[in-house]
């Protein structure tokens, strides 16, 4: 499994996160059990401790003797079983035993010799022969003097097993329950990973060349059919693009094969047999304006094709538009002056507005040059430029042939020339870089017209920023 | 032969023309699918180049419109669209030929002929009768293995009275196959123009291959 699959993570992190917590519960487990069995032999060892000090309490006056009435201890602690007890005196000297002369005394000298000076009850271990014992040491206290010591030990080799089976038992539960543990998170991480890796699967297969193609939606509504689902949308947004640009490509194609062909006609043509040197001439003259027109729309593919991508180099710049107007309408009125046009203006002053110059000039250039192009002689064009709700508006009317209604949805589109619209009027490209420029200064171009009385182009962009 | 054009594009239905003009062809042309559908309907043409593309009727209507008139002058289609199914829609429509923008000239003429050729049921790509040759391709006519000049109107003449060898042409027919809509001269234009090719295919030659039918027209073979 690859170590930096999130699979493999969230099976290591999940399992480390259950070893890690079950691990705690059961010390904890295992140390509350094991402190409350030793509080309740702690007890019991103090209920006899505290029926012995009764005992010696009564036994005092043969404490001149310096010892203890074997019998009773014996007697008291029969029905216990290796129960130690053991009585020392102020100054260390066993005065009473339960096992008299036995090893355990002299074990137990060191303790008893540590064990001077206690005031308080305390539990030590210790280990006799072959069992633990479990020794309880308590002052016996007359007059707030420690009177001497009774030192009484329980055997808990017993609990001592039974902590070891608990033990053994829950390290054979923790070690049981890991096997499950780790192969429940990888399947978990696994399931949950699924579909993300489905998706993925599914994207893998999907090459330019099917991007009509979907991601399959689980039917889940959660974050993995959402992301199934913005994939989708990015693969709708990528296939219509490519759609365009693919549309655009073949447009392109086609308006360059017919210039081409006319070129190549007019070569072979020429080769085709021996000419004079004049008709050479013309035939060179000839190719020449088909090899401008191709320069023209060469050129006009290139400006549309870079229009998006020169976004946000155009927006830093301002452009005095009333300049370019004034600019552009003497243009247009030798233009019209050849087809006897004549054209009105009103350039209202000093309006400027953000944006490249030369981009601006050349989109409204184009629309003037349509209108001249479309309005017959002696017709009327007209231009305006005026502020309007903090906007700059340019208008260019002509009284001319106007569009049909239905060419008018598609006079923006590439290469859409009117279906009225003789091939050698123009590339078809004008509108839309106008419109490409327009839009990408944040402006708006539109365009109404009614067939026989004109066309009213209006174009409006933002003006320049007061501050 | 006379060819109709129909093409939009002003400029390559001029080369086309100069082409077919040099090759002694009568041309007319159309620049929309309306005049190239009137034209087609109303003259005699042994041929039609049909752009697809085309303002206000498109060539594939066109030339089903002129199919359903059981009008069958060999057409070329002309066009710059060059998938399948463009082809494929093209010559359902009822074309011959299709041909893509740009094409050669050199291919384009040969398609032309064999399109001719292949209309008028012959096989061989040179008309020949007796010992006078004439390749349309290549533009040459011989008598007699001796390569005669001829002007391309001259050579329009004697081709087309080659393709009907052995069968009367009239001097209607002659006209309406040499000389393009503009022509307006008179009908005795067609005797000068055979009065000159007698007399450069026949004078030298024992057997006369060009026959007078008074009243009707002329004939060879």
């Amino acid at each position: 499994m690859n170590r930096k699959s999130i699979r493999f993570r969230l099976t290591l992190w999940y399992s480390i996160a259950f070893f890690v917590s079950t691990a705690i519960v059961f010390a904890v487990f295992f140390y509350i059990t094991k402190q409350t069995l030793l509080n309740q032999t702690d007890r019991s060892i103090i209920a006899h401790a505290e029926t012995l000090t009764k005992i010696v309490g009564n036994e005092q006056p043969s404490m001149a003797q310096g010892v203890f009435n074997q019998g009773i201890i014996s007697q008291q602690f029969m029905e216990m079983p290796g129960m130690l007890v053991l009585i020392t005196d102020k100054s260390g000297k066993i005065t009473g035993s339960s096992q008299v002369g036995a090893d355990e005394n002299t074990i137990l000298k060191d303790l008893i010799e540590k064990s001077s000076n206690i005031i308080k009850p305390t539990f030590v271990e210790r280990r006799i022969g072959t069992t633990t014992l479990r020794i309880g040491v308590f002052p016996m206290m007359q007059n707030g003097q420690s009177n001497g010591l009774i030192f009484m030990g329980d055997p808990v080799d017993a609990i001592y097993d039974s902590f070891k089976s608990l033990l053994l038992t829950l390290t054979t539960v923790y070690l049981l329950i890991a096997i499950p543990a780790i192969i429940g998170s990888y399947l978990l991480a696994k399931s949950a990973l699924q579909p993300i890796h489905k998706i993925s699967i599914d994207l893998k297969s999907i090459t330019s060349q099917d991007l009509n193609r979907h991601v399959a939606v689980p039917n889940t509504e959660d974050e993995v059919s959402e992301l199934a689902v913005t994939f989708n949308e990015l693969l709708q947004r990528l296939h219509e693009s490519f759609k365009r640009e693919r549309q655009f490509i073949g447009d392109v194609a086609h308006e360059l094969k017919t210039p081409v062909a006319t070129l190549k006609g007019e070569i072979e043509l020429a080769l085709s047999k021996k000419r004079t040197n004049e008709e050479y001439k013309k035939a060179f003259g000839e190719t020449l304006i088909d090899v401008n027109r191709l320069t023209t729309t060469i050129r006009n593919i290139l400006d549309l094709a870079w229009i998006g991508a020169d976004k946000a180099i155009s927006t830093n710049q301002q452009t005095d538009l009333t300049a370019v107007l004034t600019e552009l309408n003497d243009i247009a009125v030798k233009l019209a002056a050849q087809k006897h046009i004549a054209v009105k203006s009103h350039i209202a002053d000093g309006i400027q507005v953000t944006g490249s110059e030369d981009k601006l000039s050349r989109a409204i250039l184009n629309i003037l040059d349509n209108a001249v192009k479309y309005t017959p002689t002696n017709e009327t064009v007209s231009i305006f430029l005026r502020t309007k709700n903090s906007e700059a508006v340019v208008e260019v009317i002509d009284s001319g042939n106007g569009i049909l209604g239905k060419d008018l949805p598609h006079i923006f589109d590439r290469f859409y020339r009117g279906s009225k619209t003789a091939k050698t009027l123009g590339s078809g490209l004008g509108l839309a870089i106008a419109q490409g420029i327009i839009e990408s200064h944040g402006g708006a171009i539109s365009i109404a017209s009614k067939v026989g009385k004109g066309t009213h182009v209006t174009i409006s962009l933002p003006l320049k920023d007061k501050s | 032969m006379r060819v109709l054009i129909v093409e939009d594009e002003r400029r390559l239905s001029n080369i086309i023309k100069k082409g077919f003009v040099e090759d002694g062809f009568a041309v007319d042309q159309a620049f929309d699918g309306e005049e190239g559908q009137y034209l087609a309907e109303s003259e005699q043409y042994d041929l039609i180049v049909l752009d697809i593309m085309l303002p206000k009727v498109d060539g594939l209507q066109v030339c089903k419109e002129i199919r359903k008139k059981n009008i069958k002058t060999p057409v070329l289609m002309l066009t710059a669209k060059s998938t399948t199914e463009d082809k494929v829609a093209g010559l359902d429509s009822g074309a011959d030929d299709y041909i893509i923008k740009p094409f050669s000239f050199v291919e384009f003429r040969s398609r032309v002929h064999a399109l001719i050729r292949r209309s008028h049921q012959e096989t061989s790509p040179i008309l020949f009768v007796d010992d006078l040759i004439v390749d349309p391709l290549k533009h040459i006519v011989k008598r007699a293995d001796k390569t005669l000049n001829l002007t391309p109107k001259e050579f329009a003449v004697i081709e087309l009275l080659l393709r009907h060898k052995g069968e009367v042409v009239s001097r209607t027919m002659i006209i309406e196959h040499v000389w393009d809509y503009n022509f307006d001269g008179m009908s005795n234009v067609v005797d000068v123009f055979v009065g000159t090719l007698r007399k450069k295919i026949d004078t030298a030659a024992r057997v006369k291959l060009i026959q007078t039918v008074h009243g009707v027209g002329y004939k060879i073979g």
